[in-house]
């Protein structure tokens, strides 16, 4: 599970995120919303031991984002936000294989993982192509089959379908359905979309500069809202921070 | 420790096999090539590149590892793998050291060979540049990291490279010098480490200086060298910042040659200028003379003056006296002599057009200047027969005075002004005051644009290359 304690980091006398509780049971998928600049990148980031907390306190499976790091690190796979592969000019077959090596993964895992993921994500018939020559989409395809190489614990994805056409949203929406049924991951989703939001977590949590003004299940958020449109309007007026819940 | 040394020997094989780092061997050899070819020709310029280059590429190669790779993002994404950020970056460091080590392992041999082919103390020269190889890696692959790792952005990085090839320089600076200079070539090499002087120089030196508003640049003297390592200071990391901060992340490769561009034209040519050039006396004239009657000499090399008539002679000095004519100039030697010609002309109180012969003059030539000797003496005589060939006005004649000067100055100070004065009997006089000025300068031109294509082709092959290969992998894959 994942909890926070008044977790806050500060940039420059600015709260970017301000006392944030959060408790994330085991095998759910969470939903963390909120307009730019909220704080979600920043709570990602110091929950994958990235960024280290201004104070306040966070763990992972028990493990203290401060203190044992490496420990979360060996169960999490992140997905940050920024479009495109960190190393364009490698293969998505070097890419997988690179990352696998320093999970500490033997040679013969890593290829027949590699080969699952790239085929279960399209990407098998660009193996030797170098990434920088892929569409927005299959580099983020590429990213999710770094992060499912070495089967996670918890999955930190920042906006991980941002870059996806519907179809290609949908999928990997079954994809991550998918490894919460069958493989009891624990999914921390940061996005923008209400739909997405909607179609795959049981918790949500709605940011404004850096406070929690929604914290609840799914079906919480949703209820009273007939349509879709009335569920968007109330959601947008909890990101702007205009009420409270 | 599994991770770690998983992940710098998967950087390692990334690095060896996939990037295009690789290919800088391409420049290197062709460098040393050119070495080989030409180190009998041109021995001097030839230890220079051994002595300059190596270390250029040695600076560069760490360096442009760093950016590749010292991106905030890649490094995010790997922190979220199980390694130590102490790990992570002591694997980044220990791969500038290995890629580092690499290139000095293969410029080894060329050094080796090289320093047994022009018949160099191997022991004591090859140890100097193993040691100092080593140490600059170090130094430059730690600073890198170190300062990459503390800051973390693009733009930061950038700068720190820059700061890298800065500090780099005065380290391979120190550590190097020049054999023949005791050191102290070194500092005014690091002093016209700049753009700025490359391209003056270049500018600065067409034949025979015939561009007068050229030759205030044309003399590189200590004034320049003040100002050059406070804009190459502050230029170098301007640059770096500006080209990382303009291109896009996907450039980053051609900016990394860009910068490194910016490095290696200046560095040649800044081997040009300090190991292999000529030092020429390039014009002789009266001091503080009135307008229209400005030139009281020209100084030629010994070689040239005995290929010209008196005659022609007297028509060189004729037109220099009247402000015209081409500028003739003696080329300095290595040890500050030079040979040349002195053309004086003198002023006589007579008219001379009916006389058939003049009397020979005892001429004194003193140096006003310590560092100045006239055949090893700070005063010399010469008894002259003036002559009336070429001068048009009869109440002229000229004297030829061939003199051995030397200037008893290190190379790169040697430019500059020197006085003598110019002791003639009393019935003439020079034309103005009895002093002369002699100016020195340096004179690169061949050199110069043989430093240039040098080091032009290998850089151009250096940028084209990752592209065109890319290509050829690209049209490879798709049939």
């Amino acid at each position: 599970m994942i909890k926070t304690e008044n977790l806050t980091k500060e940039y420059n006398g600015n709260n970017a995120v301000d006392g944030l509780n959060l408790e994330i049971a085991e095998g759910i998928t969470f939903g963390f919303l909120g307009l730019n600049g909220a704080g979600k990148t920043t709570t990602v980031r110091m929950l994958a031991t990235i960024l280290d907390p201004t104070s306040g306190k966070a763990s992972v499976y028990g493990h203290d984002i401060v203190k044992d790091r490496v420990e979360i690190r060996k169960i999490i796979g992140v997905v940050t936000e920024e479009s495109g592969v960190t190393q364009p000019d490698w293969t998505p077959l070097e890419y997988l294989e690179f990352f696998g090596a320093i999970h500490g993964m033997a040679d013969s895992l890593i290829k027949e993982r590699t080969k699952e993921l790239l085929q279960m994500l399209d990407l098998y018939e660009r193996r030797y192509d170098p990434m920088k020559t892929f569409s927005g989409g299959m580099m983020r395809r590429a990213e999710i089959a770094r992060v499912l190489l070495h089967n996670p614990k918890v999955l930190f994805l920042d906006e991980p379908t941002r870059e996806f056409d519907i179809p290609g949203k949908r999928y990997i929406w079954n994809l991550l359905q998918n490894l919460k049924h069958e493989q009891d991951v624990t999914i921390f989703l940061s996005s923008h979309d209400i739909r997405e939001i909607e179609v795959l977590c049981d918790r949500v949590c709605i940011i404004h500069k850096g406070k929690i003004v929604f914290s609840g299940d799914a079906d919480k958020l949703k209820r009273g809202k007939g349509t879709s449109d009335e569920l968007e309007e109330h959601v947008i007026k909890l990101l702007k921070g205009e009420i409270v819940e | 420790m599994g991770n770690f040394s998983q992940l710098l020997k998967k950087s390692l094989k990334l690095y060896m096999c996939t990037k295009w780092s690789y290919l800088l061997i391409i420049p290197l050899l062709g460098v040393f090539g050119f070495v080989f070819l030409l180190g009998q020709v041109w021995t001097e310029l030839t230890l220079s590149f051994v002595y300059l280059l190596a270390p250029v590429f040695l600076i560069i190669v760490p360096a442009t590892l760093i950016p590749a790779e010292k991106n905030s993002r890649f490094t995010d994404v790997t922190l979220t793998y199980p390694i130590s950020d102490r790990d992570y970056f002591f694997s980044r460091y220990l791969l500038s050291v290995i890629m580092g080590l690499f290139y000095l392992a293969i410029t080894l041999p060329f050094t080796a060979l090289y320093f047994a082919f022009v018949g160099m103390p191997l022991a004591g020269m090859f140890l100097k540049y193993f040691i100092a190889s080593i140490l600059i890696i170090l130094f430059i692959s730690g600073l890198g990291t170190m300062i990459a790792s503390v800051c973390g952005s693009r733009q930061t990085v950038s700068l720190a490279i820059s700061l890298i090839f800065v500090f780099g320089y005065i380290l391979v600076s120190l550590f190097y010098g020049f054999p023949e200079s005791k050191g102290k070539v070194v500092i005014a090499a690091f002093m016209r480490l700049s753009p700025i002087v490359s391209i003056s120089d270049y500018m600065g030196f067409p034949d025979y200086m015939a561009f007068i508003p050229f030759i205030a640049i044309c003399c590189v003297d200590r004034s320049i060298s003040l100002v050059v390592p406070i804009v190459s200071i502050l230029l170098f990391p301007l640059v770096g910042f500006l080209v990382f901060a303009y291109l896009k992340e996907k450039k980053k490769v051609i900016a990394v040659m860009l910068a490194a561009l910016s490095i290696v034209t200046p560095v040649l040519a800044t081997g040009a200028i300090d190991t292999n050039y000529k030092v020429v006396v390039g014009e002789c004239r009266g001091m503080g003379v009135p307008f229209g009657d400005i030139h009281a000499g020209v100084f030629i090399d010994s070689d040239t003056a005995s290929g010209l008539s008196d005659e022609e002679k007297g028509v060189i000095l004729e037109h220099r006296r009247k402000r015209g004519g081409k500028i003739y100039s003696a080329q300095v030697a290595e040890d500050g002599t030079i040979n040349g010609v002195l053309l004086v002309n003198l002023v006589n109180s007579e008219d001379l057009s009916n006389k058939s012969n003049i009397e020979e003059v005892e001429i004194t030539i003193k140096s006003q200047d310590d560092r100045l000797r006239f055949d090893g003496a700070a005063e010399q005589s010469y008894i002259c027969k003036p002559k009336t060939a070429g001068f048009t006005d009869c109440n002229y004649t000229w004297i030829e005075i061939p003199v051995k000067i030397k200037i008893d100055v290190p190379k790169l100070e040697i430019a500059g002004r020197y006085r003598v004065d110019i002791l003639v009997p009393d019935n003439r006089s020079l034309s103005s005051k009895p002093i002369i000025e002699l100016t020195v300068w340096y004179y690169l031109t061949d050199n110069f644009k043989h430093y240039s294509v040098a080091a032009f082709i290998p850089t151009l092959l250096v940028v084209s290359m990752p592209l065109l290969l890319r290509k050829r992998r690209y049209k490879k894959l798709y049939g």
